[in-house]
């Protein structure tokens, strides 16, 4: 099978995987209603409401000290006016795949937690919009680890194998065994439940950093959290080894190394309670 | 053996060495086993540090976390701006 045809046939497996009956009703309704530009807070807050579990799950998670809000938010209008219709969509259709993070992977869940922030971190620094969109995106960054763990069983052994006998890269092991890594899987998954391209692509590009696409700032944001999570070991993403960041990254986001030092200390700072793994 | 402060005493902690009071006068043997009692004691004696028996758990960590750190990069040592990150990083780590 060509390189093209074993990415065409894991996609379809992925996006089979992000049908029913893993999502509930609820879930794809609420995907409607998002997508719907006549959708208010409102109406999106009270259906999300009516599911208990999904609530609970997605209020857990807005408080889970990633976004940084001085105040509890306990309500789900209240989170949606806080993060945006995009964000709070994202968070209720991956909330069944955050659930096993660590299954996938031990510490994954602390790795994204502290990608999470760490976006934050390089946002604030570069005075961008929209740090909780941002932050939302580190979090979900390495859904598709979980999404090949969950569908791929196969896969997912000999990945794991690659990984711990050569002490590969999780994404490099993943492209010689599938023909793609999890910044595409996530991303095909996110693409399918129809999120804005501004937050699929930096997913699914985290490991391969072009610097000409549309969403390149955001990209390398995430491309540099990632890396300097792992290197401050905070969680861990399931491999040993740190993936180099491309330099090019840097210069799109017009930082030197001592803007590098400064979020790495405020990273050091600032993430005492996630643990070092 | 470790050195550590009369604060970081816990009870049960083995003496390593004889305490005495500065003047000669021994306060507790070695191998004494650490009660509540004999933590006050030192702390009225105005004891600050006292040798234990066993290893620093945070110490060994410590060297175990640096030499993990060097392993993880082992494969960017070529790399400028990655040796810069993992200098910042191991920093951090080192202090820890």
């Amino acid at each position: 099978m060509t390189e093209e045809n074993k990415k065409e046939k894991l996609r379809r497996v992925v996006e089979k995987a992000s049908n029913l009956p893993t999502l509930p009703d609820i879930v794809l309704r609420i995907a409607e209603m998002v997508d719907s530009p006549e959708t208010t807070g409102r109406q999106l807050g009270a259906e999300i409401a009516r599911d208990q579990v999904i609530s609970a799950k997605v209020l857990k998670l807005v408080n889970s000290g990633f976004y940084g809000f001085s105040q509890p938010i306990s309500t789900i209008p209240h989170a949606v006016t806080m993060l945006g219709f995009n964000a709070v969509k994202s968070l209720v259709l991956s909330c069944s795949v955050l659930d096993s993070m660590n299954e996938a992977y031990p510490g994954l869940w602390e790795h994204s937690l502290a990608c999470a922030r760490t976006c934050t971190i390089v946002a604030e620094h570069l005075e961008m919009t929209d740090p909780e969109e941002l932050s939302t995106i580190g979090l979900l960054h390495d859904l598709g680890k979980v999404v090949i763990y969950q569908n791929i069983e196969a896969g997912y052994k000999r990945i794991r194998l690659r990984v711990e006998k050569k002490e590969m890269l999780i994404y490099q092991a993943e492209e010689e065994v599938l023909g793609s890594n999890h910044g595409e899987v996530g991303g095909w998954l996110l693409e399918k439940w129809a999120l804005p391209a501004n937050l699929t692509e930096p997913i699914t590009d985290h490991h391969d950093f072009r610097p000409r696409r549309d969403h390149a700032e955001r990209t390398a944001l995430l491309h540099l959290a990632d890396i300097l999570c792992r290197a401050e070991s905070f969680g861990n993403g399931g491999d040993r080894k740190i993936p180099r960041l491309d330099p090019e990254a840097l210069q799109v986001l017009n930082m030197t190394i001592d803007d590098v030092r400064e979020i790495m200390n405020r990273m050091n700072e600032e993430l005492l309670d996630i643990p070092r793994l | 053996m470790r050195t550590i402060s009369v604060d970081e005493a816990q009870v049960g902690d083995v003496l390593a060495e004889a305490l005495d009071d500065g003047q000669g006068k021994m306060l507790l043997p070695k191998g004494s086993k650490l009660s509540p009692a004999a933590i006050s004691l030192l702390k009225r004696r105005e004891i600050r540090v006292l040798n234990v028996e066993g290893e620093d758990p945070d110490a060994v960590d410590a060297a175990k976390v640096l030499e993990d750190l060097d392993f993880r990069f082992s494969d960017l040592e070529e790399d400028a701006l990655m040796m810069e990150i993992k200098k910042i990083a191991r920093g951090h780590l080192a202090k820890k």
